[in-house]
């Protein structure tokens, strides 16, 4: 069986837009990508489209733009992972040999402020419940207590990413802040300030799926998926929006278990990976998950993060592109920023925040329902 | 309390109206003893017709806790408040809920809970009551 490979990405900036309709950002990540595989919409053979805020068939409404091929369209939600659930199908469905090219894109135009909609009830938003800063917080105050995890920590976290969002262009802060600015911000749950946690905002991003075999015809710069894994909350895991979870179960958490399945499919461990983008919805989870994918050990994250060895020339960066604390988080279109993003970084066109040789590339995203998606790209 | 009060929701818990203790409403599952809150009608570990609603009034162990200040979507509350996850380590569940705390900052990991309902919020001239989790002292 032939390689599924990355022929092409692009990416709508992400930000504020509120002249421009979710139309507009998807068709020009979409365009990007095509431009970016050296192909044009009727090289493509059918789209998943990734999107999570708007009512129905938002996919045949973005590729109306570029002139509908008459291609099947399939539109995915999956929350935060819905880009990277698309991407899983895509990769499926050619793996199968049902299609040698297929458009994944992913867009948001997020509504201002906390994100609604993640399943909580109503009393609970009534009560105050309904919140998944909160989860995070909960999650990040338990790790501190644990493992003596601080709030400077937390702070260089988003110190980190706000540093290298400076030099990408597709990043809505690309602002730097000092330690003492992001801990002095707005206090939201304590104890993430409002500079430890991401923006919902909006965007797009789009990549062009392709068997190795059928790229070639258009371009030489792919990259291949060597593992795409889709793995689902169980009882044990606590997410928004569940309210009780088991105290002890005899698995993993879930980002372990997408994470392991992953370096199974690729025939890889963490120790082989170069450059990963991770869910870093708040700088609590980016130091939780470092620790569940396995780059860093369980309650150590925090200070190794602060030894710089998350950085660019650590010994695994992490989010270096500013990640989602920087670039805001498109729900529909955030885990294909993160696929974008690694795949400049394996090809070499990841400019002032390139690490040097990428070879093999992991993103993570994880989300409300308990979705949780690693992808891993090599060359 | 003089003005008339109803729970946030249904079935959630069971109160004494001449205290302020309560015991919520869990499910657990006959055959493999799994646990939920609120209560659900199928198990969510063997997806059978065998969860049977027992009352929780158990001290519990705080396990994490947050001091919310900025309000979210839909919250008909003030702020601060706080909110934490306490454990039940008999029923193997962890519950999140409210802390009827004034002063967060004498919480501590690890401390005692106790099941309390109170008012979480007020309107059109009803108030409106929930669990919440209370330090033993």
């Amino acid at each position: 069986m032939g390689n599924v490979v990355i022929a092409g990405v692009g990416m709508h900036e992400f930000g504020r837009y509120d002249d421009r309709d979710y139309r507009d950002l998807g068709a020009l990540a979409v365009k990007r990508a095509l431009e970016d595989a050296n192909m044009n919409l009727n090289d493509i053979q059918a789209a998943f489209s990734a999107n999570v805020y708007e009512i129905s068939t938002s996919g045949h409404n973005v590729l109306e733009r570029l002139g509908l091929p008459g291609i099947p369209i399939v539109n995915v939600e999956n929350a935060c992972a819905s880009g990277a659930s698309a991407v899983r199908l895509a990769y499926h469905a050619i793996r199968s040999g049902q299609y040698d090219a297929v458009l994944v894109l992913g867009f948001e135009q997020s509504p201002r402020g906390f994100l609604h909609g993640a399943g909580y009830t109503k009393w609970q938003e009534n009560t105050g419940l309904g919140a998944n800063p909160l989860y995070f917080a909960l999650a990040i105050q338990e790790h501190m207590a644990k493992y003596g995890t601080t709030r400077e920590q937390l702070a260089f976290i988003s110190y980190k990413s706000h540093k290298y969002a400076v030099h990408n262009r597709y990043a809505m802060f690309r602002k730097e802040f000092t330690i003492e600015e992001i801990l002095n911000s707005r206090m939201v749950s304590d104890p993430l300030t409002l500079y430890m946690l991401c923006a919902p905002n909006d965007g797009a991003a789009a990549a062009v799926i392709c068997s190795e075999d059928y790229a070639k015809r258009f371009t030489s710069k792919t990259v291949k998926i060597a593992a795409t894994v889709l793995e689902t909350r169980r009882h044990g895991d606590m997410f928004v929006p569940s309210l009780s979870y088991p105290s002890e179960t005899d698995y993993p958490p879930l980002a372990t278990r997408a994470a392991n399945k992953a370096y199974e499919m690729a025939g890889l461990g963490p120790d082989d990976v170069d450059v990963a983008e991770i869910q870093d919805v708040d700088a609590g989870s980016e130091i939780i998950y470092s620790e569940r994918l396995g780059f860093m050990p369980i309650g150590e994250g925090g200070p190794r993060a602060m030894a710089g060895e998350s950085s660019l020339g650590g010994r695994i960066p992490i989010n270096v592109s500013g990640g989602i604390l920087s670039r805001g988080e498109p729900v529909g279109a955030s885990s294909l920023a993160q696929i974008c993003e690694i795949t400049w970084q394996l090809r070499g066109e990841a400019g002032e925040y390139q690490v040097e040789g990428a070879k093999v590339a992991l993103s993570h995203s994880e989300g409300a329902g308990g979705n949780s998606c690693v992808t891993i790209l090599t060359r | 309390m003089s003005q008339k009060t109803l729970p946030v929701s249904d079935g959630l818990f069971t109160y004494d109206e001449n205290s302020n203790k309560g015991k919520l409403i869990i499910s657990e599952c006959k055959i493999c003893k799994h646990t939920a809150f609120p209560k659900i009608e199928f198990c969510p570990e063997c997806a059978k017709d065998t969860m049977v609603a027992v009352e929780l009034d158990d001290e519990g162990t705080l396990i994490s806790y947050t001091e919310i200040h900025a309000p979210p979507p839909g919250y008909k509350g003030e702020v601060p408040y706080s909110v934490g996850i306490v454990e039940f380590s008999n029923k193997n569940i962890r519950i999140l809920g409210l802390l009827a705390v004034d002063n967060p900052k004498i919480l501590q990991n690890g401390q005692s809970m106790r099941i309390v309902v109170e008012p979480s919020y007020k309107e059109d001239e009803l108030t409106y009551l929930t669990y919440k989790f209370q330090p033993v002292n």
